[in-house]
């Protein structure tokens, strides 16, 4: 028997069973993004990509849940914990700064370590999602995270350059992303080509 | 796509490459020079033509585009499948010789290939190496990253590193989204 094939090189990402099974009884496409999207493409956990959290872009609201058999002891709007993990349901629709995707657009399946998948927002995308952390906050560890993503899924078959060039331009980061592009393909980014981006912005 | 044709020898190995004549111009024969004496193989697939050339022609087959491409790019027919996200058997027949495929197959199979040779030749960059280059400024700028002070307690709680570390008054109501400010400027 041969295990399946992933697109890009996804590392299964922990997702209490029991939301999983809500999301399939509520037949909710609930894309995986924020912090743990990111740690799905580095595979790394540590650090600067430690996240406590796992955020889903979903229709859903936390009051669905209760309904689909998740203890809900008490609701903080958008926030649930899950088998003592802290779920949120961000505010929709799936988007990465002024530009919306279109349905199916920005997302991919990966593997959850209990063995079934979840939608994910593909690693362009993620890498965008990050570098409004860069325009927006001017945060220093949100253009590791994008770089990282990068760096970890840039040479897979599924990578699409052009896709991300298109998408960051309407997303108000095509400067930004030019940026990193350039200090990818130099093959050695720097803490000079950081303080850079931390002025860069919008646009 | 130019149209290129061969003419095999007994086990399948291309021996001589047909064009149209309407392709092979006068100026480029005048450039062509023979890089090598005919050899045998050559020279008898050459005979084995003018003795019987309907029996070696059908040995010819156009090269199809797609596996042209591919095989010169180095890329499996499963991860070219994979990347066009079609199964390695259809694949297998769209790359079949003589096989009519849409014009737009073709340009989406070279659009891939291309993509994946592009993506293959990018630099691999250790990650570990960037980040300590980076030295504390990453810690120091996680403590200011902004959350839904709701958000914040909950990971508290939970006991995440990071939300543990982060200043009170770095606060974004509702989890808005972070967006570029609208050209009116507010």
């Amino acid at each position: 028997m041969t295990s399946r094939r992933w697109h890009y090189a996804p590392t299964p990402i922990g997702v209490p069973s029991a939301l999983l099974d809500a999301f399939e009884q509520l037949k909710a496409e609930a894309v995986l993004v924020g912090g743990s999207a990111v740690q799905v493409w580095v595979g790394q956990r540590e650090g600067i990509f430690a996240t406590g959290d796992l955020d889903f872009i979903t229709h859903l609201s936390v009051r669905d849940l209760a309904k689909a058999g998740i203890h809900v002891e008490e609701t903080w709007g958008r926030h649930v914990v899950v088998d003592a993990i802290p779920i949120e349901f961000p505010t929709g629709p799936l988007a990465v700064g002024s530009y919306v995707f279109v349905k199916g657009e920005a997302s991919t399946l990966v593997p959850a370590i209990e063995g079934r998948s979840i939608l994910c927002l593909r690693p362009e995308a993620s890498v965008l999602d990050r570098l409004t952390w860069v325009a927006g906050d001017q945060l220093e560890v949100g253009y590791a995270q994008a770089l990282g993503v990068a760096v970890s899924q840039y040479r897979q078959v599924d990578w699409d350059g052009d896709w991300i060039d298109a998408i960051a331009l309407k997303a108000g980061l095509g400067k930004l992303w030019r940026h990193l592009k350039g200090e990818l393909a130099s093959g050695v980014p720097t803490e000079k080509g950081l303080s850079r981006a931390l002025k860069i912005g919008w646009g | 796509m130019r149209s290129v044709g061969y003419i095999t020898d007994e086990e399948g190995r291309p021996i001589f490459a047909l064009v149209p004549v309407a392709q092979f111009t006068p100026a480029t024969r005048r450039r062509l020079k023979p890089v090598a004496p005919i050899t045998n193989a050559e020279s008898g697939a050459l005979d084995r033509l003018l003795v019987n050339p309907a029996m070696c022609l059908e040995t010819a087959f156009l090269v199809n585009p797609i596996r042209a491409a591919r095989e010169a790019a180095g890329i499996t027919q499963s991860d070219l499948a994979f990347a066009l996200r079609i199964s390695q058997p259809m694949l297998s027949r769209q790359e079949q010789p003589l096989r009519r495929v849409r014009p737009g197959t073709v340009t989406r199979a070279l659009e891939a290939i291309r993509r994946i040779q592009e993506n293959r030749s990018r630099p691999t960059i250790s990650l570990e190496g960037v980040l300590s280059g980076y030295g504390n400024r990453l810690a120091e700028s996680a403590a200011r990253k902004s959350r839904d002070p709701i958000e914040r307690r909950l990971l508290r709680e939970a006991g995440d590193p990071v939300a543990l570390k982060e200043r009170e008054d770095s606060v974004r109501q509702g989890g808005e989204r972070r967006r570029p400010p609208k050209r009116n400027g507010t």
